[in-house]
């Protein structure tokens, strides 16, 4: 009889500060679409309290209380939802960053990555944060190992070479050294833009006649961009008719899931010829 | 040049605008007590004189001294309790009667003074008195008429309670009846107060009027200064104003009259 | 004459009352959805623990001091320049003392010397403001004579000069440090530190200390710079001191909160319709109503499209202009 009374409430107490430690541990604020999805596919997001108005993947939550826009957020508002983590990402507003800082509140920054690698590594940090690293690095495993088959595939198929613009007025493309390059290398294909700064004349670009040019949207300035390329009919994008306009979303700040599958996007993009 | 007696001096006065000079050797003495006319073509340098001799302007050579001190060496405050201008520049402001002859209390004020004392308030109670504008105390300036304006412009400089007062055509824009007014107010003040006056005016017969003495510039030199007969002749009205012109004696007053000659009556003059 | 002192403390207790009516306004509304009637309980819960506490305190409150500093210095800098100059349009950015701020900002996010946090953006933004003002001094203050005329073209073209400047540190700059320019230009009132609010509010209250004392040069001046030198008034010094002054307080404005538009040329306006000319009654007047201004528009601003906020310059350029065409049609029927 007495042993039974101690497992009960030994299962209960037990269950209690389980719960107590789920329930009470964390209290996520996030302050990235990106970031946000990374919650969700963690598995975390019953205690995620307060997302932007941009963060609309997954559908679940544009539910969630918003405290801001991408750029700017609402202090009042984040301090009104008592959070235990607020993640960050490099556009941010600095000052209010600072400002939730000086009030004690833990602020965690994720800059822009710069390369697939980068990426993953701050995805794990993230998780580490709230204490998911183990299905992180499963998720990784995956991952990984999908983008090394596409390489592996794509890196024997004949590299086209490749523009990607993601600025006009003034023109803007991507070099080698910046987290899109990654997308190209890996679809096998050649950007020919080198590492450094990514502002071009035009006309520049034509001497290289890339052989595919990739424009991510802006609105509709990508398309007046793409009419603009192809008036020059003498480059090989032109004559062939490879001028694509992407969603700049899933080029700009994927998750790892996310990138494998713009990666392969991508590979339809370059090598439209060959089946997966 | 005799000394004695001149309240303002003008030494050898040479000086403009920039680097272009508009008065040359200028030399004179403004006598205690007096009411002295500057006269003289368009251009001749009245006003220019008339800046001078209240400071703004510095001329170089030649230099002004006040009571026998170089106005350069004395600061503008202290100047500004002796020596008081009407200028001919009617500035645009929104304030009352009141506040804007107040303003003539300004060169008093003390280093943190920032309301008006009471003996500030009496001065320009009697400066209003002294013009009979006393019954504007609250009208905004820019609604009253030039002679009024005028007469609140004097009270302004009387509020500085100078020994001095310098007038840049007083009358100029006047109708008769407030020309009349300014100028018995002026020698009104000259005579009960003792206050110097040194004035510019156009209207020749007024100069000889109400000015003791007169002084004459042409191109910016002193062409001739001393009573208004002897002044007032018409060689040198002819001759510095380059027109026909006829002097007769005002047979009130006994000061000279200058008439004007139109073209065609000419010939009759001798 | 009415009594002066009466008027000055007529006006004067007038736009104190509604600066603190409005500090107390903006103090109780906000996204966070406080009651107003726990406002009072909240403030003097002695623990200050609770988030509310730290809503009122940390987080309201710098920004309703803060504007009251900036609102207050650009007012105050837009009156004097109006006398001195003599002209309505003239207002604290016209000298290019603002331009040459963001410029500073810009040069120092561009060469990667600038830290988010910390004095380094606005000492850098100070910095521009002193060359300017540097620069204006030496082309129009020399010898003596300050030439208005000069410090006020010259300004204007300075401060064309550094827009365009600035036009092309953005285009050679990466997203980010872009962002971080055009944000900082765009200027608001949500300052972390408090020692830089302690500095803007010193400093405006210092420079309407000092300021005041010139009221009978400004005055003066009012009628014209050969009236004042009749008057006995020294034009050139104070020339030279107030042109000093409220460049270095627009300076430390602009390098504090950014470009906010629209208060030193509108308020000053506003102002001398309501208590006339005389300095001693516009300058505190001005400083006051100013800081009520600003501290308003930016309530509005947090509050119209709740949770996000406005940018305050579009309040107070929106409130700014259309109040201005308002009041001249007024004053233009009336």
């Amino acid at each position: 009889m007495r042993i039974r009374i101690l497992c009960l409430s030994a299962a209960i107490f037990f269950g209690i500060s389980l719960g107590a430690s789920r329930a009470g541990s964390l209290r996520i604020i996030s302050l990235g679409p990106a970031l946000t999805e990374s919650v969700f596919t963690l598995g975390v997001s019953d205690q995620l309290v307060g997302v932007t108005t941009y963060c609309t993947k997954p559908v679940q939550a544009q539910e969630k209380d918003k405290v801001g826009a991408a750029v700017e957020f609402n202090v009042e508002k984040v301090l009104t939802l008592n959070p235990t983590l607020v993640l960050a990402t490099s556009l941010s507003d600095p000052k209010s960053v600072a400002k939730l800082q000086s009030l004690g509140i833990n602020v965690e920054v994720f800059p822009a990555a710069r390369s697939f690698n980068q990426l993953c590594e701050e995805f794990l940090r993230l998780a580490a944060l709230i204490g998911e690293q183990e299905k992180a690095e499963t998720i990784l495993t995956k991952v990984r190992a999908e983008v090394e088959d596409i390489r592996g595939k794509t890196s024997v198929l004949p590299k086209p070479s490749v523009v990607v613009q993601a600025g006009a007025n003034p023109l803007w493309v991507v070099p080698q050294d910046y987290f899109i390059n990654d997308f190209i290398e890996y679809a096998g294909g050649e950007n020919i833009i080198p590492a450094g700064n990514g502002h071009f004349s035009r006309e520049k670009i034509l001497g290289l006649n890339p052989d595919v040019i990739i424009i991510t949207t802006m609105g509709i300035v990508g398309d007046e961009e793409k009419q603009k390329w192809e008036q020059y009919r003498s480059i090989n994008a032109v004559k062939n008719r490879r001028i694509y306009i992407v969603d700049s979303d899933k080029f700009c700040s994927p998750t790892p899931e996310g990138f494998v599958e713009t990666l392969k996007e991508t590979v339809k993009l370059l090598h439209p010829e060959y089946e997966e | 040049m005799d000394n004695r007696n001149y309240v303002l001096t003008a030494k050898r006065v040479t000086g403009g605008y920039g680097g272009n000079p508009v008065l040359f050797d200028v030399d004179f003495g403004v006598k205690a007590g007096e009411i002295l006319g500057i006269i003289g073509p368009n251009g001749s340098g009245k006003s220019t004189l008339l800046r001078v001799l209240s400071g703004v302007i510095v001329p170089s050579p030649g230099c002004v001294e006040l009571n026998g001190q170089a106005l350069s060496a004395i600061r503008m405050e202290r100047l500004a309790r002796e020596l008081a201008v009407v200028s001919q520049h009617h500035p645009a402001t929104d304030m009352t009667v009141a506040e804007f002859v107040a303003l003539g209390r300004t060169p008093y004020w003390r280093r943190f003074q920032f309301f008006e004392t009471p003996k500030d308030r009496e001065a320009v109670d009697k400066a209003l008195l002294a013009t009979g504008t006393e019954k504007f105390r609250e009208r905004l300036l820019s609604r009253m008429s030039g002679g009024e304006r005028q007469l609140v412009f004097i009270a302004r400089a009387l509020a500085q309670q100078p020994l001095i007062l310098l007038l840049d055509e007083p009358t100029t824009y006047l109708d008769i009846t407030h020309q009349a007014q300014v100028l018995d107010l002026i020698r009104k003040l000259n005579k009960e107060a003792g206050i110097t006056v040194v004035m510019i005016l156009h209207d020749l017969n007024i100069a000889a009027e109400y000015c003791q003495r007169l002084l004459l510039l042409d191109g910016g030199r002193v062409c001739q200064l001393g009573l208004p007969e002897d002044v007032l002749t018409y060689e040198i009205i002819e001759r510095v104003y380059k027109t026909v012109v006829l002097v007769k004696r005002n047979p009130v007053s006994l000061k000279p009259c200058v008439f004007l000659v139109p073209e065609e009556k000419r010939g009759a003059h001798a | 004459m009415k009594n002066k002192t009466v008027q000055w403390f007529c006006y004067t207790g007038s736009f104190l009352a509604l600066l603190l009516g409005i500090g107390v306004l903006s103090l109780c509304v906000g996204s966070a959805g406080i009651p107003v009637k726990d406002v009072l309980s909240i403030l003097f819960d002695k623990q200050g623990l609770s988030v509310q506490h730290s809503i009122l305190m940390d987080v309201r409150l710098p920004r309703i001091i803060l504007g009251i500093a900036v609102g207050g210095s650009l007012s105050l800098a837009g009156v004097i320049l109006q006398g001195l100059f003599r002209n309505p349009l003239v207002e604290p950015y016209t000298l290019g003392v603002s331009g040459g701020a963001a410029l500073g900002v810009a040069l120092s996010i561009l060469l990667g010397l600038h830290h988010w946090m910390g004095w380094t953006l606005p000492l850098f933004g100070f910095t521009g403001a002193l060359g300017v003002i540097g620069l204006l001094y030496m082309l129009n203050a020399r010898r003596g004579i300050v030439r208005l005329q000069g410090l006020l073209l010259n300004g204007v073209m300075l401060s064309f000069i550094a827009s365009s400047l600035v036009m092309l540190i953005l285009s050679l700059s990466r997203a980010e440090d872009a962002h971080g320019i055009i944000f900082w230009i765009m200027g608001g009132l949500d300052e972390p530190q408090w020692s830089v609010i302690r500095v803007a509010i010193l400093g405006g209250i210092t420079a309407l200390a000092v300021s005041f004392c010139f009221v009978r040069d400004l005055n003066a001046i009012s009628l014209g710079e050969e009236e004042a030198k009749h008057l006995g008034i020294n034009v050139e010094k104070t020339k030279r001191v107030l042109f000093l002054m409220t460049a270095f307080l627009t300076g430390l404005s602009v390098s504090v909160s950014g470009m906010i538009g629209f208060v030193g040329l509108v308020v000053p306006h506003a102002v001398r319709m309501i208590v006339g000319s005389d300095y001693r009654l516009l300058l505190p007047s001005a400083f006051l109503g100013g800081g009520a201004f600003l501290v308003f528009c930016d309530m509005l601003a947090r509050i119209l499209i709740m949770p996000q906020e406005l940018p305050v310059g579009v309040m107070t350029g929106i409130l700014g202009g259309s109040f201005f065409i308002y009041a001249l049609s007024r004053l233009e029927n009336g």
